[in-house]
């Protein structure tokens, strides 16, 4: 544990104490294998993380192997870890993640990856995997960035590819049976887990480069080793695990919230969108399954509101029997119900009447881009006219604020699909006025926030090249400059660190000496604004002699070997290519519900899926 | 008594009401009535570290855990009456915390403790329930120890000055304060110092400022006892 002298010298010490209600606790004693599962950001981002509850929740099922926690310390318990030498240390042991069987690491988002350098480094453990010795930790990495992990190939040992309940419990029983039969080393137990499905093992691998600096050859390096590594996913998700108890932070974390996971996957292929590819085939959980687990995990937890989360709720096909369920009890006992995520062409009265948080706080609709034209292109299968009534609906019932998401730098795009944003938040207002005076609420407020397109693995844009920086700012002050109506307010994401992480989505091992410096360098926490340093960022790829041009902006080749090319999503490369062709062509895709495309997923199976079986 | 019991167990429902009662003879069919009880817990080892804010946060959900039927505000967004006595700085163990919630059914007492201790931590030990016959703010004395190997007999005599000018951190910055009269009495023993300190709350002195005229950089805070101003134990 931290002592008290060091817990006081910091702001927020709640973050490091422990202690939680229902936190696990197992006999050090009595254990075959530990392993600590860090989250790369803070405490209270962490804390919200539905997949680290599952996986904390389902490896602590294994008999006789205890699964603690880390976070990421914020600069000031760093500064104090450093100043007394004091290692990073696991939540609930208060032990040193050096001594740890293995350290698995959740990789949500490409700019988490100083901190994962860093989080090893406090915990004393060797950046690099080459450099890990038998007394060393396994290094696991996992989550959605684990799809094309080869920036950070050289500091893992082995990645898990996909969904991890039964994955990394068949991990974890691989590693104790290897240590209790007494034949465990590094060497053995690695190649061994490349054998699992879905596990990556980067060092059995080696990888070639042209003189262009593209992927000649990518190839195994000894027999038996899997050329390609197919994703692993939980075929009938009312049987998947799900945990009856949470862990209870003291301190304000993101959501505090029960989480209901309602199904996985997404019918809808935006061809930007890559949760819609990684998370295919669409498998839904039953309403009596789902209303029985929640009524179980408020019990549990005393948390007064239930969000149900999915990529687009509203495409849950029982959402009426669901939210029907869930009322009748909910709301004598005062629990709110929440959705994330709206689509407008099923955003109806009768929904918004169901959901507290639509009754109390704004809209929020992701149109995604200004013209007809351009979301026929992105296959964003909606049109204004859905948007014109979702918004008629809100506001006829008293709202005036709706907030409106957008995304620049799309392919394909031009200036005039810019003026279609500034023109649909200008018909948005106008339509309010149209709504009758007694309906209405006090004056409207459209919030139009955009964030720059970022080409990511595994979707049909994987191969374009992202705007300019320079284009990507010119074209944010442009549509600044056709917004000038005061009730629309403009929000843009800074293009500088989206550049950053697409060089970094779209990676490969060369990237390593980059990551590297910059933890030399003291770079952390790069998706937070106050420590978001671009200029040093160049500074550290020039120095390493990397363009980061190579891998943000340009055009990948159509027939060149990408970086995560090993990986089988089920989604074939084919079917992508296919729908990047349809984009440049503004033709759409039917989602999965009215008819199959053809993507590849449902070789994956699954229960209760719109995919045809195989 | 066993027909009360009855009626207690219907209205409670809880698991371990039969066993409770079989094990226990005489207090436990104390049947807590609709209106104010005063809980007294305490908070122990990591938990120093959570704030009197997130304290709340985490009753308040103790509370829906343990199913206890607490009286909620009315209107639109609802929320558990709930009354705090004296804040306790982050850093500070405590024996003695007290809450006052409003029971909208009768409890038995022994079921209220045990189940919303089992909805709490290990750290956080319910240790009774009662119906208060004081108001919160009558606490006027708070005793603290304080445990460091740096305490010095030197130091701890100057806590018999007449007069202990400190600065005192407030909403209007820094101010000079005499905090000797705020002081009723301490007294050391080896690493320790048991220390009683105002609370009320116009004159409330934080034993962190004790501390820092004891010169103390590394050092451990225990809230012990609190009473009312007469010097007797608060209830």
């Amino acid at each position: 544990m931290y002592s008290d002298k060091l817990l006081k010298s910091v702001l927020k010490p709640g973050r490091y104490s422990g202690g939680e209600y229902a936190q696990i606790i197992k006999d050090k004693n009595a254990l075959d294998a530990r392993m600590v599962f860090c989250f790369p950001d803070t405490y209270e981002i962490g804390m919200s993380n539905l997949g680290v509850r599952l996986l904390y929740g389902v490896l602590n099922t294994i008999d006789r192997f205890w699964c603690e926690r880390a976070y990421a310390p914020w600069v000031d318990m760093e500064r104090e870890l450093r100043a007394a030498n004091e290692p990073l240390r696991a939540h609930e042991s208060g032990d040193p993640l050096s001594v740890f069987d293995i350290v698995g690491f959740t990789l949500q988002y490409e700019l988490c990856y100083t901190n994962v350098l860093n989080m090893l480094e406090l915990g004393g453990i060797p950046l690099m995997a080459a450099q890990r010795g038998e007394g060393d930790p396994i290094v696991l990495g996992g989550g959605p960035c684990a799809y094309n992990a080869e920036p950070v190939a050289e500091f893992f040992d082995v990645f898990s590819i996909g969904e991890g309940e039964d994955a990394l419990c068949e991990f974890a029983r691989l590693y104790i049976k290897m240590k209790t039969d007494g034949v465990y080393t590094r060497e053995k137990f690695l190649r061994e887990v490349s054998h699992l499905e879905g596990f990556y093992v980067p060092s059995l691998y080696d990888v070639s480069y042209n003189p262009d600096g593209t992927i000649s050859a990518f190839a195994p390096k000894y027999p038996g080793v899997p050329a390609k590594i197919t994703k692993r996913i939980m075929r009938d998700m009312d049987k998947a695990y799900y945990p009856s108890k949470l862990v209870m932070p003291y301190i304000e974390t993101v959501h505090d919230r029960v989480v209901l996971e309602v199904y996985r996957g997404c019918i809808r292929g935006c061809r930007f969108c890559q949760a819609g590819m990684i998370f295919r085939p669409v498998r839904e959980k039953s309403p009596e399954v789902l209303d029985c687990k929640a009524r179980e995990l408020v019990d549990a937890s005393g948390f007064d509101e239930i969000s149900l989360s999915s990529l687009s709720i509203s495409d849950y096909s029982k959402l009426d029997e669901l939210t029907d369920r869930l009322l009748s009890w909910t709301n004598a006992e005062q629990i709110s119900l929440s959705l994330p995520s709206l689509r407008v062409d099923s955003f109806t009265k009768e929904l918004m009447d169901k959901i507290s948080t639509v009754r109390t706080g704004g809209l929020t609709f992701a149109p995604e881009a200004g013209t007809q034209r351009l979301r026929d292109a992105i296959n964003k299968n909606v049109c204004e006219d859905d948007l014109f009534r979702a918004c008629r609906v809100a506001f006829e019932a008293g709202k005036s604020s709706v907030k409106l998401y957008f995304m620049q730098g799309l392919p394909t795009e031009q200036y005039d699909d810019l003026d279609g944003i500034a023109k649909l938040a200008k018909d948005v207002i106008d339509l309010y006025y149209t709504v009758p005076r007694e309906l209405r609420g006090r004056s409207p407020q459209v919030t139009v926030s955009v964030s720059c397109f970022i080409p990511k693995p595994f979707t049909p844009f994987q191969w374009e090249g992202q705007d300019a920086l320079e284009v990507l700012c010119d074209k944010q002050k442009y549509l600044g400059s056709k917004i000038s109506d005061k009730k629309i307010r403009y929000n843009w994401h800074e293009a500088k660190v989206s550049r950053l992480e697409a060089v970094f989505a779209r990676g490969n091992r060369r990237l390593a000496p980059a990551l590297l410096e910059a933890h030399k360098r003291g770079v952390r926490f790069d998706s937070w604004d106050e420590f978001f340093d671009y200029d040093k960022w160049m500074e550290i790829f020039g120095d390493c002699g990397i363009d980061p041009a190579f891998y943000a902006n340009r055009e990948f080749g159509a027939d060149e070997i990408l970086p995560w090319d090993n990986i089988d999503i089920g989604v074939t490369k084919e079917f992508l290519r296919r729908e990047r062709d349809k984009a440049y062509e503004h033709k759409t895709t039917p989602n999965c519900r009215e008819q199959c495309s053809g993507c590849g997923a449902n070789r994956l199976g699954g229960e209760r899926t719109p995919c045809p079986k195989l | 008594m066993s027909e009360a019991v009855n009626t207690n167990e219907n209205v409670i429902n809880a698991e371990n009401t039969a066993q409770t009662i079989t094990e226990n003879t005489e207090n436990t069919a104390e049947l807590l009535p609709e209106g104010a009880v005063r809980i007294k817990f305490e908070k122990r080892g990591s938990l120093k570290f959570i704030s009197h804010l997130d304290i709340q946060r985490t009753v308040k959900t103790a509370l829906r855990r343990a199913k206890i039927p607490v009286w909620y505000s009315q209107g639109f967004n609802p929320h558990p009456k709930m009354t705090f006595a004296l804040p306790l700085s982050i850093g500070t163990e405590s024996l003695c915390e007290y809450i006052d919630i409003r029971l909208t059914r009768p409890m038995e007492r022994e079921t209220l403790i045990r189940s919303l201790d089992g909805a709490l931590s290990p750290e956080m030990n319910v240790l009774d329930a009662y119906i208060p016959q004081s108001k919160l703010s009558e606490i006027a004395w708070a005793e603290y120890e304080l445990s460091s190997p740096q305490l010095l007999d030197a130091e701890v005599a100057k806590l018999s000055a007449e007069s202990i000018p400190i600065l005192k951190n407030t909403k209007n910055g820094e101010k000079e304060v005499d905090i000797a009269p705020m002081i009723r009495e301490y007294k050391a023993n080896g690493d320790t110092i048991r220390v009683t300190l105002s609370a009320d709350s116009a004159h409330y002195l934080n034993p962190e400022y004790v501390a820092s005229v004891l010169r103390l950089t590394d050092w451990t805070t225990t809230r012990t006892a609190v009473f009312f101003a007469d010097g007797s134990e608060f209830r």
